[in-house]
């Protein structure tokens, strides 16, 4: 037989490994939306209850009570299972009920930071009741061995890999056709409208979380006799079972758990083709397999754009603005000068790691909190530039101020690469690549003994100019003079990210995080935003690792092991990850940092420590799900508002209409012709053709659903589109939506985009990047504001202002691009008729200005009156053109609206 | 988490062997004597040593090495006269099995200036012997096969058992006498673990005239079926296992499922209580190259025990225990003649001048820190292991010693 095949093959047991917990991953996922990484502690624990079942003892984790209570005699495996199962439900339940209810509203990276604190709280429970002794269960497949040619296998893993296909398919299948499956899936959509349906959303929500941890321990058990059990068992199994989840979309349960079998079989033809060539790398090539997998699956076939309906989820806090940067920053750097040179040795130390791991999480604040990637990888990148340190002072010499940066830029290459999936896919998808990165990053190199000797990677110096600044000499550790390098580097971090955020390139970060769409709507460059950020990102944890390679003079693996720097993320997002205090707070909370001993000197918790921890996290995680900054930050806000400007002023006197606009001029600027969009097998705009004319405001109209959107977002480049667009003689087709934009079109959404943590100057401001013809001025961004009457709110957060403010405020970003054509989808929705009239007033300012308008909106009354010219839509085609009275005579039109489910008879006729 | 644990533990190399006696052993012998031999106190000043441990984490749990060291401090003081009459205090700082720890601890040592730092095994052993050298602390270890503690100078590092011929040329000697003529060597995917093998094999097994066959597996790794079966088809003879329980136990089983029938080497730590019914009686013929007798019937061992039952009463007297006691009571065999005050200067004079002396539970192992041992480490104080072999219950058997030093040699 084919020694590939049989490689294959025997990989069938780690696959399903994998494949098990992707199974409980996606169905948690699925019903919950959270990515819950505590799924493989829950399933361990599900296996050390059966063991125990088993050997007829049940087990309890809660402290104080028994470790084990009698229940007389050895369960047989069916006995012991279902017990198992009714178990693990009740404690999916109680989780729900004690963390994931209270945070149903909260962000999804909130949800999943909760998760890994009860993975640490299980974790600690487990290893403080039951000791670090492997604890075997019997095989519970039949073990018969399968000769084949001269390779033998164990039939119990093929069946097992058949046992869990099973299951997935029953789970399958049992979500697809019985009714609480029907709900679980309205639920999944929208609560809402699962609450109309008469659905109780919180029941549903606690079934699927006892089914998800019910299906959890399945795999435990079934996992559990070729796994040896140790309170760590399963933690590392969750790159890969995250990497098939992903496979699956976190969504369809079988393409998961396929690609956990094809993970598993795959690494094991790794293992083959690596003991039979010897120019492979000698580490690292089966923990490949699940990146380059995800990499395949995920990048080439995602989406490069969300698409209209894609419901955006909030995912992190606000990320203020930095008021004042010089008094925090020499009041900060004096405390922690004066900190330093009082403390000493381990305290001193503590103090001094807390300080660099503030770096590493200004890192995240960047990468994270401004540019919206969750990056699971930024202490690995930290670990890539520490060990080119490592390289960079011992074997080439290059002397101190040199070396550490030559190694944070390495870190930001590597930092670029990782960052690059994210160009094709977004939300919590990036983090689990990140992480998938960190995995295999960790595995090639850092675990690697070619690259990383086994005592480990020795770093010299620093020194500079006579100055010897090392941590060490003899048993002088750690020095002042180091201890003041890093308090330095921390404080030119903080002000360096404190100025990023008030930059133009931040608010790019913070306008594609808030909504990429939209972002791009605005002429950013939202690929080059995001790669930026990695790279700065990197950057910066590169530095945070080069001053830990200087601290320790010695590096191996463990400081940068994935599962810490998932904890140093969870303590990121816990301080406040949007913003400089809430990164350098994280370094003050870090493992081995000075909170971290304080309390292991002042508070004997002993082997508690970690458990308590975990009750910490979540804890704080359902009080505070953005952060202990966050509530701080509001705080001071308001103080500061009182101070400002009280409310805001009703748009000054409405004007009478003014007379209609002068003549259209002749020139055809818009143009399009047989314009055609087609999703699927779908066909939302069918040969559209029509000219707009400079100098006009041209209406777009027509019922729901007749395509008006998609017509602009052809327009603008947001649907892949056939036929032709022209803007002024200049073809569009094929260009990306910040190149149209920058071509001189302008657009606004339906949805105002704003990006609400922004003051309304900086909305508008973001809008400058599709300024490509000529910079603009100060005076510009005054013109736009008054012409829009914002300048009295200019400095306001855009998300205090009225809907008819925030219509205003979009267009401003829009017109700041110096648009010549500017597309307005449905300006005038949310606003009454007052609102409504002084918007048109406005618009025809803006026309007036030398600006022509293409707008879809559904008041009649406004469009009629408004717009030159008019065209109406209806399932996709062009049905009537003319002028508003044409239009308004046309039966066609009439008929298309009362025809319409959705109709709007009323504002037709008005 | 994973990673580090299988690191201190492969790291540590040379543990003691099998946690599994039965409870009756420690009766045998007279009942009317004490089993402890005869008393004879410590009187002179208290001298107090240093022990750091790697304690407690979620991956492993090291205290009963601490509690092992405190039971032969107490023993000691009682039966053996102290560290050369003087009383025996511990200092003990526990690493927590993270570099800061270890940095810690080492710092604590230098400032509560103890005339030496006892670590029986660590996977921190480098760091905290780079804290403590500074200081001009000699280090003592039970095992090590840190390469930063075995290049240090003899006059200063003890080891006290051969942790490079039991983990790393022990193996080429047992394979060349089964005339094996490769050997696969399983190790997890770390530098840690995975660096000295992939250095040393090589070296050794030439001595031996066995081609090592180095198979790295991924941390965690849940079947090792396919490392192994790519082994055999590699034309593997014979496998060598470099690891903990949790690692082992997956090696032994994919040896018997692929149905391997040649010699499989094991290190101590590779079993522990749970291993034969992990294992299904998979460790049967096994061999394990050690530096303790654990046979029930041998009678240092019963001693061992009673020690244990007087002074650590519920303690695992398996794994780390033993390490923890035998370093303390070898460093109080080395050192009889010691005169005036125990300070680093006196502990380096003696060490430099003992004569070859049992290794406590060596079941006939000596050994003699004067760095003539083994030339390439020249920390190591013996080049002999005990060889064994596990029954069906993953008991160890017919010890015998096997001398390492002609696969030491180099060049």
């Amino acid at each position: 037989m084919d020694q590939h095949l049989i490689f294959l093959l025997l990989g069938l047991a780690n696959g399903a490994v994998f494949a098990a917990l992707a199974l409980a991953l996606v169905v948690t996922y699925r019903s919950s939306g959270v990515l819950n990484f505590a799924t493989g502690t829950i399933a361990l624990y599900g296996a050390y209850t059966y063991a125990f079942l088993r050997h007829g003892e049940l087990l309890i984790l809660v402290p104080g009570l028994p470790k084990t209570v009698d229940v007389g005699g050895d369960l047989s495996f069916w006995p012991a299972t279902l017990i198992t199962l009714a178990i693990s439900a009740l404690f999916g339940l109680l989780l729900y009920v004690l963390v994931f209810r209270p945070l149903r509203a909260a962000p999804a990276v909130a949800r999943a930071v909760a998760s890994i604190g009860v993975m640490v709280v299980l974790t600690g429970l487990m290893s403080q009741r039951l000791g670090t002794t492997p604890v075997s269960v019997d095989a519970i497949l039949p073990t018969k061995i399968w000769q084949l040619g001269s390779v033998r296998i164990s039939s119990d893993r093929a069946w097992f890999a058949v046992t869990i296909l099973g299951i997935t398919f029953a789970i399958a299948a049992a979500f697809r056709f019985t009714r609480f499956g029907l709900h679980t899936r309205a639920a999944a959509a929208t609560e809402k409208g699962a609450l109309v349906s008469g659905i109780a959303p919180d029941r549903v929500a606690a079934l699927n979380w006892m089914i998800s941890a019910a299906v959890a321990a399945i795999s435990g058990i079934l996992i559990a006799p070729i796994v040896p059990l140790v309170p760590i068992s399963y933690t590392l199994f969750i790159v890969p079972a995250l990497a098939a989840a992903v496979i699956g979309r976190f969504q369809y349960l079988v393409p998961a758990v396929v690609g956990g079998l094809a993970i598993g079989m795959l690494q094991s033809e790794m293992t083959y083709l690596r003991s039979r060539n010897d120019w492979l790398p000698s580490s690292g090539l089966p923990e490949l397999v699940p990146l380059v997998l995800i990499l395949v699956v995920l990048v080439v076939r995602a989406k490069p754009l969300p698409s209209r309906g894609v419901i955006l989820q909030r995912t992190l806090g606000r990320a203020p603005r930095p008021q004042r940067i010089l008094f925090p920053t020499v009041l900060g750097t004096a405390a922690g000068a004066l900190t330093l040179v009082l403390l000493h040795d381990n305290w001193r130390a503590a103090m001094v790691t807390s300080l660099i791991f503030g770096v590493i999480c200004l890192s995240l604040v960047v990468v994270t909190g401004y540019a919206g990637q969750v990056s699971l990888a930024q202490l690995t990148l930290a670990g890539v530039a520490g060990f080119l340190l490592g390289t960079f002072t011992t074997q080439w010499s290059i002397p101190f101020p040199i070396a550490p940066v030559l190694a944070a830029l390495g870190a930001a290459a590597v930092g670029v690469v990782v960052g690059l999936p994210a160009i094709r896919v977004r939300g919590l998808f990036v983090a689990v690549v990140t992480l998938a990165m960190a995995y295999a990053v960790q595995a090639v190199w850092f675990h690697n003994s070619d690259y990383v000797p086994a005592e480990g990677k020795n770093i010299t110096g620093p020194t500079f100019l006579g100055l010897d600044l090392r941590s060490r000499i003899g048993t002088d550790y750690p020095r002042l003079p180091f201890c003041l390098l890093v308090l330095t580097v921390l404080v030119i971090v903080a002000v360096g990210v404190a100025k990023l955020r008030t930059s133009r390139l931040g608010s790019a970060m913070l306008a594609v995080r808030a909504n990429e769409r939209s972002a791009a709507g605005a002429g950013i460059d939202v690929v080059r935003v995001k790669i930026t950020a990695f790279a700065i990102g990197a950057f910066i944890a590169g530095l945070g690792g080069a001053l830990l390679g200087y601290k320790q003079g010695n590096l191996t693996f463990d400081p940068f092991e994935i599962l810490v720097g998932v904890g140093v993320f969870a303590t990121a997002y816990l301080a406040g990850i949007t913003s400089v205090s809430g990164g350098i707070l994280a370094g003050v909370l870090a493992a081995n940092g000075i909170v971290f001993y304080a309390t292991q000197q002042w508070l004997d918790l002993g082997d508690w420590y970690g458990t308590i921890t975990g009750v910490g996290l979540v804890f704080t995680v359902v009080s505070n799900p953005e952060g202990i900054v966050g509530p701080i930050h509001v705080l001071m806000e308001r103080l500061r508002s009182r101070r400002l400007v009280p409310a805001e002023a009703p748009p000054a006197g409405v004007h009478a209409v003014e007379a209609p606009a002068p003549a259209p001029a002749d020139a055809e600027l818009l143009s399009l012709r047989d314009v055609r969009v087609a999703y699927g097998g779908v066909v939302a705009v069918e040969n559209v053709g029509f000219d707009v004319a400079e100098g006009t405001i041209v209406g777009l109209i027509g019922p729901n659903g007749a395509g008006k959107t998609t017509l602009l977002d052809a327009i603008s480049g947001f649907a892949t589109a056939s036929g032709t667009i022209r803007l002024g003689g200049r073809e569009l087709g094929g260009l990306a939506p910040h190149r149209r934009i920058r071509a001189g079109l302008g657009r606004t959404f339906q949805q105002i985009e704003l990006y609400d943590d922004l003051s309304v100057r900086e909305n508008v401001v973001a809008g400058l990047a599709a300024r490509a013809r000529r910079r603009a001025s100060a005076a510009d961004l005054d013109r736009v504001l008054h012409l829009l009457e914002l300048t009295d709110v200019a400095e306001r957060p855009a998300g205090e202002l009225s809907q008819g403010r925030r219509q205003l405020v979009s267009i401003a970003r829009a017109l700041i691009g110096d648009p010549r054509v500017l597309l307005l989808d449905e300006p005038a929705s949310g606003l009454d008729t007052t609102e409504s009239q002084w918007l048109g007033e406005r618009l025809r300012r803006i026309r007036d200005s030398g600006v022509t308008i293409l707008m879809v909106d559904h008041d009649m009354h406004l469009v009629l009156n408004l717009c030159e010219h008019i065209h109406v839509l209806d399932f996709g085609r062009l049905i009537a053109s003319g002028t508003p009275a044409t239009v308004k005579a046309d039966r066609r039109v009439t008929e298309a609206y009362l025809g319409s489910t959705h109709a709007e008879p009323a504002t037709v006729t008005a | 988490m994973g990673r580090r644990m299988l690191t201190a533990v492969v790291c540590s190399a040379l543990l003691v062997s099998a946690a599994l006696v039965s409870a009756g052993a420690a009766n045998a012998g007279t009942a009317a004597k004490d089993p402890l031999g005869t008393k004879k106190k410590a009187t002179g000043s208290v001298v107090t040593l240093g022990l750091v441990s790697d304690g407690k984490s979620d991956a492993i749990d090291n205290t009963p090495e601490i509690k092992g060291a405190q039971a032969a401090v107490k023993y000691a003081n009682d039966y053996l006269g102290g560290l050369a009459g003087h009383k025996i205090a511990l200092n003990v700082c526990e690493t927590k099995q993270t570099p800061a720890g270890a940095t810690d601890c080492a710092t604590n040592m230098v400032q509560a200036k103890v005339p030496i730092v006892i670590t029986p095994v660590s996977g921190q052993s480098g760091t905290i012997y780079t804290g403590v050298k500074a200081a001009g602390i000699p280090f003592l270890q039970y095992g090590s096969i840190d390469q930063t503690v075995l290049a240090g100078p003899a006059e200063s590092v003890y080891v006290l058992t051969n942790g490079i011929g039991s983990a790393l040329a022990g193996p080429a000697g047992v394979a060349r006498d089964a005339g094996v003529k490769k050997v696969g060597i399983l190790v997890t995917d770390v530098p840690a673990a995975s660096g000295p093998v992939k250095a040393a094999a090589p070296l050794f097994y030439k001595n031996a005239n066995v081609t090592p066959d180095v198979i790295v597996v991924p941390p965690g790794e849940a079947d090792m079926t396919p490392q192994v079966q790519a082994g055999v088809s590699n034309g593997d003879g014979a496998f060598a296992m470099v690891g903990n329980a949790a690692f082992c136990t997956s090696a032994v089983k994919a040896i018997r499922t692929v149905g391997f029938k040649g010699p499989v080497i094991a290190i101590p730590q590779c079993v522990d209580s749970s291993s034969a019914s992990a294992t299904n009686g998979g460790y049967k013929g096994v061999k394990v190259l050690t530096a303790t007798n654990t046979d029930p019937k041998n009678k240092e061992y019963q001693q061992y025990l009673a020690v244990m039952k007087k002074y650590a009463k519920g303690v695992e007297t398996g794994g780390v225990a033993q390490g923890g006691f035998i370093s303390i009571i070898a460093l109080v065999k080395a050192l009889p003649n010691l005169t005036g005050d125990v300070t680093a200067q006196t502990i380096e004079q003696g060490m430099a001048s003992m004569p070859a002396t049992p290794l406590p539970l060596g079941g006939g192992v000596t050994f003699q820190c004067n760095g003539q041992q083994v030339s390439i480490a020249k920390s190591i104080c013996s080049t002999e292991v005990l060889e064994a072999t596990y029954d069906a219950k993953a008991i160890p058997g017919k010890f015998k010693v096997f001398d390492t030093a002609d696969l030491l040699k180099i060049g």
